[in-house]
């Protein structure tokens, strides 16, 4: 018989949410030792809306959130679709592979409402129960800093490298139990107000009665301011990732900015250049269009030819006057005819292109230019010419970039990016400013009734304590609680040093195999993760120099050891499961999953991670591996219909989605080229 | 449902460092193996009037 309890979830199913209204099984192969499923879906489709809703399911949210925190996460699920009023998620799941579970999280987006309905095995087809019902075994260990862990999205591994969030230790308390012993001294801290008020009742000490009221006003402040601290730890480390993004995105910004300043620089440069070119390809060519003769042969030829008549009538000025005067005076012309008067007329009309200063000044360049023209300009001409056009194109083309560079500063974004800085500045501001200022304030005597320093109300609760305890004959008794909560304290702070030695003894010796190119072990999980190289040189997260891929796996491997401790074993969720890793980290992380995990394994991966991963995961596995596949039934991506048809994948079953099943059809789903419409 | 063995060890090794009964370690273990199993046999009060009987200041 088993010693443990396993849960193994065998499909979901989803309505009215961002994802599309389809149902997912997922085989139970109980002959086997290990159940792995990868889930693949594009990314947008709903990978981390459908581990929230996985998650919430397994733990009531109304117990544990405010009702502004229920409406944010309704609205971060809700379907964009504004005509659906609400939205229904079921998880089945099977505990010790017998007893059938079915919990169902109804989002209510008209009233901003979360319900549960739950049906137990035995309860059988009876229907739903309202409200959230567990196994009973495990209701108590099932809380959502556990299912946070279990369901884990890897993109926020870093916060287990934060100092502050102190998150390593409150994983490693929950997860391994340390926190019972707390539960132990809540137990002795009530039996001794009981006590007291017992005593109370027979001292009938009135004062004392307004002391104990005082007393558990101050606890209960305690508690919520406490819980506050909690929370704004929480957003702290939130707040402070998103500046984070938020520089790095503006960095980016400037960056190409400074790309764009150096291109619009050197586009400028280029621009110029090439309208200068095109200017003096201009001139040069107007310098041709100013002598004819080098744009045509037939110009050029007339050209040649009156040089040559003028060359052949060697009319010089000086003696051409008195020539046309004997010629108009003789009774015949120079070629025998009868001199007319209308020859004459025409003769006298005519000589002044031929004799006047001004004629001459003008037919003599002209005579020169034909003379001295060399017939090769034609050719240069039309060189010139077709130079013309190149240097326009290349101006043009210049015209063009230097518009695309000047173009592309994204200045809307990085106005929003500012504000935001500006914005998430000063929220982070007012968190820090609360937890040093006030929450962490020294004891003051004072302080308002109702301070929220730690200090004061912890002071004023301890000296409370002491004169209720004397005041109601309590002392001893005040004491020897005192003394048992000491040493129940003292058990928790060396267990936990203990288990987290365990934990990291555990991870380290993994390191050889999943790292095997670049060492890197974990120095230390108190309250983080901080890393450390072969050589014991620090590396506390990726400010101080390990990389993210690094981090990443050896925060993988520290869920993996921890939730290998407890003897439940609870489906392990994964979102982007290789997210930041490359190849080798891809395929040795899928070497220790299918070596290490003993439970239920889902991989909600995108397309690209299959990539190292999947493969390796088939070949240690001998395939024995769940592949399924769902996506939008969008019309506007044929592709991905048509593919389905080709697997024979049933693509009527739901109206807006397809889900397919089989490790063909996953290997072949291939979003970029899908996509293409 | 196991505790973990370095929470079981540890109370063992605080009980006797600190000279306390053996008894006062029983009683926390079996406390928190019930609290584990989430039976919840143990009577809260009838353990914690055991610890206090037992325990020395």
């Amino acid at each position: 018989m088993q010693n443990y309890d396993e849960i193994k979830i065998t499909g979901w199913t989803y309505k009215g949410f961002k994802t599309p209204d389809v149902s997912v099984n997922i085989e139970d192969k109980q002959d086997k030792k290990t159940n792995f499923t990868l889930f693949q879906m594009l990314s947008g489709i709903g990978k981390t809306t459908t581990l929230n809703l996985l998650r919430y399911c397994f733990y009531d949210l109304n117990k544990h959130l405010s009702k502004s925190e229920i409406q944010n996460i309704i609205e971060e699920l809700r379907s964009r679709d504004p005509n659906i009023d609400h939205g229904e998620f079921e998880v089945q799941f099977k505990l010790n592979s017998t007893i059938n579970y079915r919990i169902k999280i109804i989002f209510d987006y008209i009233l901003k409402e979360i319900n549960y309905e739950s049906n137990s095995g035995d309860s059988g087809d009876k229907g739903y129960f309202p409200g959230h019902k567990m196994p009973d075994t495990l209701q108590r260990f099932i809380t959502p800093e556990f299912v946070e862990k279990t369901f884990f999205d890897l993109r926020l591994a870093n916060k287990l490298y934060n100092a502050e969030s102190g998150e390593t230790d409150r994983t490693i308390r929950k997860l391994c139990k340390i926190d019972y012993l707390e539960e132990i001294s809540n137990s002795l801290e009530k039996y001794k107000i009981q006590f007291i008020k017992k005593n109370r009742g027979k001292l009938r000490d009135k004062d004392l009665k307004d002391k104990e009221k005082l007393f558990e006003k101050y606890k209960k402040l305690l508690a919520q301011v406490e819980e506050k601290a909690k929370k704004f730890k929480d957003k702290k480390y939130k707040l402070s990732k998103k500046l984070d993004e938020i520089k790095e995105e503006k960095t980016k910004i400037e960056n190409d900015r400074r790309d764009i300043q150096n291109k619009i620089r050197n586009t400028q440069k280029t621009l110029d250049e090439k309208n200068e070119n095109l200017r003096l390809a201009f001139e040069e060519a107007y310098d041709y269009l100013k002598n004819p003769m080098s744009i045509n042969y037939e110009i050029l030829n007339q050209f040649i030819n009156f040089k040559e008549k003028l060359d052949a009538w060697q009319i010089p000025k000086s003696v051409g006057e008195s020539f046309f005067q004997q010629l108009v005076d003789g009774e015949k012309c120079i070629c025998g005819h009868e001199m007319t008067d209308k020859m004459k007329k025409t003769i006298n009309d005519n000589k002044i292109f031929y004799l006047s200063d001004d004629i001459a000044n003008i037919l003599g360049p002209i005579k020169t230019a034909v003379y001295n023209f060399d017939k090769k300009d034609q050719n240069k001409a039309k060189n010139c010419f077709e130079d013309l056009i190149k240097k326009e194109r290349e101006s043009s083309i210049a015209q063009n970039e230097f518009y695309k560079v000047t173009s592309a500063t994204d200045d809307e974004k990085y106005n929003q990016l500012t504000k935001d800085e500006h914005d998430t500045k000063n929220e982070l501001k007012n968190i820090t400013d609360w937890l040093d200022e006030t929450y962490e304030k020294p004891f003051t005597p004072d302080e308002p009734h109702d301070t929220e320093s730690k200090k004061t109300l912890n002071k004023r609760i301890n000296n409370l304590e002491k004169e209720i305890e004397e005041r109601s004959d309590a002392v001893e008794l005040g004491d020897k609680i005192r003394k048992l909560k000491s040493l129940l304290e003292e058990v928790q702070e060396i267990s936990l040093v203990k288990i987290s030695k365990k934990i990291v003894e555990d991870v380290n010796k993994e390191v050889k195999r999943v790292l095997p190119l670049e060492k890197i072990y974990i120095d230390s999980i108190k309250n983080r993760i901080t890393l450390k190289t072969d050589e014991g040189i620090r590396k506390t997260g990726a400010s101080g120099g390990a990389s993210r891929g690094q981090m990443a796996r050896i925060a993988y491997l520290f869920l993996i050891t921890l939730l290998n401790r407890p003897n439940l074993k609870f489906p392990f969720i994964v979102d982007s499961p290789v997210t930041d890793l490359d190849s080798i980290g891809r395929e040795e992380i899928a070497r220790s999953l299918s070596k290490i995990l003993e439970c239920q394994y889902i991989g909600l991966i995108l397309d690209e991670e299959k990539s190292s991963f999947a493969e390796t995961l088939e070949n240690e596995l001998n395939g024995n591996i769940n592949y399924i596949t769902a996506f939008n039934k969008d019309e506007t991506y044929p592709k991905m219909i048509n593919l389905a048809k080709e697997y024979n994948v049933d693509i009527n079953k739901f109206n807006n989605g397809v889900v397919a099943y089989g490790k063909d059809f996953f290997y072949k789903f291939k979003g970029s080229d899908l996509v293409k419409k | 449902m196991k505790i973990d063995n370095n929470i079981i060890q540890t109370i063992k090794e605080k009980v006797e460092e600190n000279n306390q009964s053996k008894e006062i370690s029983s009683i926390l273990i079996k406390w928190l193996e019930e609290i584990d199993d989430g039976k919840g046999n143990t009577d809260p009060n009838k353990a914690i009037e055991t610890l206090i009987s037992r325990i020395k200041l």
